[in-house]
């Protein structure tokens, strides 16, 4: 289905776009280097793209796919966040989780795992050990859950943050720059 | 704009037409077009820049619309990088790539974001005073008053990459779209 907006891409990509379309129908947005899928429950957003990155952990593989949901990290989080795994991105502003692996199971553990870092205090080294184990069950009898479903609900949670610049500031700037606005 | 581009961002918010019309204008026509995007590879000294339909609320410094992200390569030592979220909530981090990417609604705004987090990444300044500095330097920029730090990077963004997938253990540059380096990017 993705054949021919895939052509020239590495393999992994190409495979990844292949087994997303299968999963979720064809994108929503493609360009000679990124397919998008919008709003594939859970996922606010799907990426496949053709630039893969390597990545070394929780095993040695490239980062082709990103899966987006929205949810919020309270600050006091992020710095475990950052921890645990360095494919798992925040966007504070837009309150967007995001996992960037091979394929969507493991950015469906990743992400669980993450919720579990941010939510309830688990260790970032306890939630990479996990990732770890977890990824070895893939093929067995005792796969672990987190592989096949989030665990938690995603939520909408945007930071716009707080305006700083006021009228004292303009005044102050105004004066010490000796002059009026000028456009910007 | 090019009759492509107008075809393009036609439906698009106005003030996403303006934003995809201003970095047209610097760094010729968009090297990928969809729908809801465009992407601008290589527009130096970026490594990348994408002009958002939507947009999303930001109102620090003060009210506006984030639809300009400019994607450079920096490395964000992990302790790091949740002050450089407490800094600015439109700068995110991808640490296993070693991309940072700053989004606003002008990109000599970015400048000045990416800026200030690589000052707070190096320890000259902590989160009180990058977003202080940055309160101030935004205002003077409305103003009218344009300054080295939104003009520009301050300093020399990574040339191999700063891709560190993990464990700390620099690696190859990973594998870029092979789209040639545009030589339009007026300079720093």
């Amino acid at each position: 289905m993705t054949a021919p907006l895939t052509e020239g891409w590495p393999t992994s990509a190409a495979a990844a776009a292949q087994v997303t379309a299968d999963k979720y129908g064809p994108p929503d947005e493609a360009s000679p280097n990124t397919l998008i899928w919008h709003d594939r429950t859970p996922w606010k957003r799907v990426v496949v793209s053709r630039a893969i990155v390597p990545h070394r952990f929780p095993h040695e593989h490239v980062d082709v796919v990103q899966h987006v949901v929205e949810q919020p990290v309270p600050m006091e989080r992020l710095a475990d966040l950052a921890r645990f795994n360095g494919s798992v991105v925040y966007d504070r502003t837009r309150g967007e989780l995001s996992s960037h692996c091979e394929d969507e199971e493991g950015n469906i553990l990743a992400l669980n795992l993450a919720h579990d870092v941010v939510a309830h205090g688990m260790d970032p080294d306890a939630a990479r050990r996990r990732c770890h184990e977890a990824i070895e069950t893939r093929n067995s009898e005792n796969r672990d859950p987190y592989l096949d479903a989030l665990v938690f609900e995603p939520g909408r949670g945007p930071d716009p943050d707080e305006a700083t610049i006021d009228d004292e500031l303009r005044d102050r700037l105004r004066h010490a720059l000796g002059g009026a606005d000028r456009p910007a | 704009m090019t009759e492509t581009l107008d075809r393009v961002v036609g439906d698009w918010p106005e003030e996403a037409q303006e934003a995809a019309r201003r970095t047209a204008e610097r760094y010729g026509p968009p090297d990928e077009t969809m729908p809801r995007r465009l992407v601008w590879n290589h527009p130096l000294p970026w490594k990348r820049i994408v002009v958002n339909r939507d947009a999303s609320e930001h109102h620090f410094p003060e009210p506006h619309q984030d639809r300009i992200e400019s994607w450079v390569d920096l490395e964000v030592p992990r302790e790091s990088a949740a002050d450089v979220a407490a800094f600015n909530g439109s700068i995110r981090v991808n640490r296993t790539r070693g991309e940072v990417a700053a989004t606003c609604h002008v990109e000599a705004v970015n400048f000045l974001a990416v800026n200030l987090a690589h000052d707070l990444v190096s320890g000259r300044i902590g989160v009180d005073e990058a977003r202080r500095e940055y309160t101030e330097m935004v205002a003077s920029h409305l103003m009218g008053r344009p300054q080295a730090y939104t003009s520009g990077f301050a300093f020399e963004p990574a040339s191999t990459g700063a891709g560190t997938a993990d464990e700390d253990r620099p690696v190859a540059p990973h594998e870029v779209p092979t789209v040639s380096a545009r030589g339009t990017g007026r300079p720093a």
